[in-house]
């Protein structure tokens, strides 16, 4: 999990993009980025949005790896057979992902901080963590369709992970979705991560939101509660379904 | 193509006349486990497409319509195309991926399913072993260098001669015993290990940070740059970007070529020495078919 969510999006997504950034720097400011979002602050601008990929990578695949494995070894009719909830298995796992994504990216502002010199405002770091768990709540929905996925699947590991880094870069984690044309940045609206992610760059580090900020939060707690909505009814429906046609351990 | 029959009515005696026949049935066998898992070759296509566009986005984002975050861009890199600068450095990071989770993988996959251990009792050559998976390898590859070109040309408008498709052509076939060398490096390796998909995943990683895939080398840290200057992938990526992009004259296209092709002697040559070194191991501890 520690590679997953700390040592993966470093070497694979946070210190290319770092890179590829100061490649554009003028006298070590970000001048093209500020103008763009409104920060200089390359690292700062790029650690936030490891945050948010890290927060929804560390959820999928918590649920992902925790039913697979059961499923594999054998052991999920047990732990279906048991009074738990169902559904406890998946926010049970969103909150284990959450949870290491979470401590792994306290490391990671920190190196930015101290060694990149990023930096964030202290109240807009705290007003940002209400935003953050709406995020994860969010997040949670998708937790319940990549569990259903994995379930009436037999084999989810390639569409969860086209479908997790879509969203991820669909998000605005790695470019401001200001460079995509209105009738491809339509569908980004649809995702908390991008509500999300845009209001804590905004608060931490006084970046230019999209929209006014009363409505970026409007933004986030609907689409979260609504993709929150859908997961678990999704995820509820195939596990209805398994159960009947007594497919559930199969794959 | 080859005759199964010697004079006599029997096996093939000359060991090249067998040789032969061994590469191409492995050639063959690659190709048929290919083309029955081909969304895997086509999902490696769309990779290779539609990453780099990602990438180019951020830069795009980065540079915001700054002149001068543009021309800190040119100064760093030794062109004024991101696009082609991106797309070139990403083809070679997918070959390379290519080559290390395929080929490179190939023994290890033979141990797994327990064909290790006959494979060895064959007299089929170590070259055939290491080599014969690779081969396969390049009709994709042509596929991904031919996508590339056409998205630079006709999508982000970088302007590609004849002069700079044979140029860059000529890097692509100087580089393929250097790629066959590390993906026969890979597989031995990975032969010593239980578990190599850490491995793997790690040369990955590095590849990313060190070889200039995505970003110039001019901005790694100091220390680190004749590092990433010297090392193999990042010869190819300078070789191609120059070659493409820059404009280099043929003559220095030509002694880079001539470079990578060292490299890639150098590098088979290495591939095979550990891989007899690695099965005097295994015969001593007996452990060629653990995983």
């Amino acid at each position: 999990m520690v590679n997953l969510v700390l040592l993966t999006p470093l070497y694979q997504l946070a210190l290319p993009t770092l890179l590829l950034g100061s490649a554009f720097m003028v006298n070590g400011s970000a001048t093209g980025l500020a103008r763009m979002t409104g920060t200089a602050d390359l690292a700062g601008w790029i650690g936030l949005g490891m945050l948010s990929a890290s927060l929804l990578v560390g959820v999928v695949d918590s649920c992902y790896n925790t039913l697979e494995a059961d499923r594999v070894t054998g052991v999920l009719e047990h732990s279906w057979s048991t009074p738990a909830p169902r559904e406890a298995y998946v926010i049970g796992s969103v909150l284990t992902g959450s949870m290491f994504a979470s401590a792994a990216n306290v490391i990671l502002l920190a190196f930015a901080v101290l060694l990149l010199h990023a930096s964030f405002s202290l109240v807009g770091a705290l007003l940002a963590l209400p935003v953050a768990a709406v995020m994860v709540a969010g997040n949670g929905g998708f937790g319940y369709l990549v569990a259903a996925a994995v379930l009436g699947m037999r084999r989810a590991s390639a569409l969860v992970e086209v479908a997790t880094m879509t969203v991820v870069l669909f998000s605005g984690v790695t470019f401001p979705l200001t460079l995509l044309p209105d009738e491809a940045r339509w569908p980004t609206y649809l995702l908390p991560g991008t509500w999300g992610l845009d209001l804590v760059r905004h608060l931490t580090l006084s970046t230019r939101p999209q929209a006014p900020v009363p409505a970026e939060l409007a933004g986030l707690v609907l689409t979260s509660a609504v993709w929150l909505a859908i997961g678990r009814r999704v995820f509820l429906g195939t596990e209805r379904r398994l159960r009947v046609a007594g497919t559930l351990t199969q794959f | 193509m080859f005759s199964w029959r010697s004079r006599g009515g029997g096996f093939p005696l000359n060991p090249l006349h067998r040789e032969a026949i061994a590469f191409t049935a492995t050639v063959r066998k690659e190709w048929q486990v290919m083309m029955r898992y081909w969304p895997d070759t086509t999902m490696i296509i769309l990779e290779t497409i539609l990453m780099p566009i990602a990438y180019w986005a951020q830069a795009a984002g980065f540079e915001g319509g700054d002149p001068n975050a543009s021309e800190a861009f040119a100064q760093r890199s030794g062109t004024t195309e991101v696009a082609g600068f991106i797309y070139l450095g990403w083809v070679v990071y997918m070959w390379v991926t290519t080559i290390v989770w395929g080929p490179g993988m190939s023994l290890r996959k033979e141990r797994m399913q327990g064909s290790l251990e006959p494979l060895f009792l064959t007299p089929v050559s170590r070259f055939t072993l290491l080599f014969g998976p690779s081969t396969t390898q390049l009709f994709p590859t042509a596929i991904l260098f031919t996508v590339v070109g056409l998205m630079m040309r006709y999508v982000f408008g970088v302007p590609l001669g004849a002069g700079q498709i044979i140029a860059g052509v000529l890097v692509v076939a100087a580089s393929i015993p250097l790629l066959f060398g590390l993906g026969a490096l890979v597989g031995v390796s990975v032969m010593r290990m239980r578990d190599s998909s850490g491995l793997n995943s790690a040369l990955r990683g590095l590849i990313g940070l060190f070889c200039g895939i995505t970003f110039p080398i001019a901005v790694l840290p100091e220390w680190v740059q004749p590092i990433s200057r010297v090392l193999p992938i990042t010869q190819v990526v300078d070789a191609l970007r120059a070659a493409v992009l820059s404009r280099a004259e043929l003559a220095a296209t030509w002694s880079r070529s001539l470079i990578l092709l060292a490299f890639g002697a150098v590098i088979s040559a290495s591939a095979m020495v550990l891989l007899e070194l690695t099965l005097r191991n295994v015969r001593r501890t007996g452990r060629l078919g653990h995983f």
